[in-house]
């Protein structure tokens, strides 16, 4: 990950012409946030059947299977995370803000954890899914602000619909890239609660089916 | 609470998917993907009480651990219902969970908190687990390096050192060499006779007239017949 970020820092940097130090921390926390969010939905795609034997010989519940990945993931992220904080305060852009990385990181867990039962459950049940799954995810990395930074929020409107750009956004604003917008937050809580609703629809009426599809 | 099991007319139908059927494509499409359905139980209605010890005989694919892994709380009934009341040990699969990359001692410490088993606990068992499975200074080795033997000496010694209220064996474990497999049996012995409900699967009918006071004949995931004995 360090050695991703400092080839690629400077090449960016170029490439993009934004050329300052505050482009290596951009690019830092987008890539290490990336990671995190991608791998644990990447992972999820697997949750239950990555874990036949366990489901079909014990009472344990399937939510199990996803706090699994996600604290495996959570762990990693705890790892990644000093890149950009070493070099925030390397260039000495580290401030009391870093504080709000904790409430936010908690945020977006949230959300991880009812869109991976819903990718899970989707997954187990049909398979063809998982490379869809994939596809979508490094597409989405392309459309998503990790490399590049938005030019201007009023033209590519259709960049807005992508939840992924705020997710970065917001987990980017504790290291001085960027403000916390309440409007970010307004838009990952409609939809961490719409998920919410649709993975305990989908909990309540197929875990105890997962068993025949695994 | 007295540990006992209900099941009334449970039926476990299990869909077999294919490559078709998998597919969201195809649903899409709107082909017409028939499912099979195997009906691995058929109205099985059982009641079993405290001091029970039940055998379930049968030939291969009559739905014997299909019925052990249902008890167990994995398939659920597709109809009929099902009460359970009790500790479950389930000894159907004694590997499961076992992290090959994790020393002996990890290993217990993770398969003692997957069996429920309380944290203050665990120091406890821990030590007759080690001193049981006589594996001395391997215990600090990863589990990828033992033996197959000593594998199975490990797994037995975790799953048979807990007591449960209701016991479900597939086949009598016999693990380890001569003199292990004396103290495994003696320790198969012991747990089958402390725990109040015992339910073993097995194709040989001797095992069963030794240890059950209950046979069921299986076939085809119907109960045919059922015999006591006192």
């Amino acid at each position: 990950m360090t050695v991703t970020i400092f080839a690629m820092g400077p090449l960016y940097g170029v490439l993009f012409s934004q050329g300052d130090n505050a482009f290596t921390l951009y690019l830092a926390t987008g890539l290490v946030f990336w990671g995190f969010i991608s791998n644990t939905l990447l992972e999820s795609c697997t949750a239950f059947i990555g874990n036949e034997s366990f489901i079909k010989q014990t009472t344990l519940p399937k939510y199990i299977y996803i706090f699994r990945i996600l604290s495996r993931n959570l762990i990693v992220l705890a790892h990644n995370i000093s890149i950009p904080i070493l070099i925030a305060l390397f260039y000495e852009k580290l401030s009391f803000k870093i504080i709000y990385l904790f409430p936010i990181i908690a945020l977006v867990c949230f959300f991880l954890f009812f869109a991976s039962v819903v990718v899970a459950f989707f997954c187990s049940r049909y398979r063809d899914l998982i490379p869809l799954v994939g596809n979508i995810l490094q597409l989405s990395m392309f459309l998503t602000p990790v490399f590049w930074i938005h030019p201007d929020p009023k033209r590519l409107t259709f960049l807005n619909y992508n939840i992924f750009s705020y997710l970065i956004n917001l987990l980017r604003a504790p290291f001085n890239c960027g403000n916390i917008s309440s409007n970010d937050i307004n838009v990952i809580v409609v939809v961490t609660v719409t998920i919410t609703f649709l993975a305990i629809v989908l909990y309540q009426m197929y875990s105890k089916r997962v068993v025949y599809w695994v | 609470m007295r540990p006992s099991i209900i099941l009334n007319r449970a039926c476990v139908e299990i869909p077999i998917y294919n490559q078709e059927s998998l597919s969201i494509r195809k649903k899409i499409l709107g082909h017409n993907v028939q499912i099979k359905v195997v009906k691995a139980l058929t109205e099985i209605s059982l009641k079993i009480q405290p001091g029970d010890s039940v055998g379930l005989y049968g030939h291969n694919g009559a739905g014997k651990t299909t019925l052990l892994r249902c008890l167990a709380g994995g398939y659920y009934p597709t109809s009929g219902t099902m009460f359970v009341e009790g500790r479950i040990n389930s000894l159907i699969d004694v590997g499961l969970g076992l992290d090959p990359e994790a020393t002996g001692l990890q290993n217990i410490k993770l398969k003692l908190t997957l069996m429920r088993v309380p944290l203050d606990k665990q120091k406890s068992l821990t030590e007759n687990i080690v001193s049981f499975s006589e594996l001395e200074d391997f215990i600090h080795l990863p589990f990828r390096t033992y033996s197959s033997g000593m594998g199975m000496r490990l797994a037995f010694s975790i799953a048979t050192s807990v007591d449960a209220d209701i016991l479900l064996l597939d086949e009598w474990l016999s693990v380890g060499d001569e003199s292990f497999s004396i103290k495994s049996n003696q320790r198969m012995k012991e747990i089958t006779t402390n725990s109040s409900i015992l339910i073993i699967a097995s194709h040989s009918m001797d095992l069963l007239k030794k240890n059950c006071n209950r046979i069921i004949h299986m076939e085809h995931g119907k109960i045919v017949s059922e015999e006591s004995y006192l």
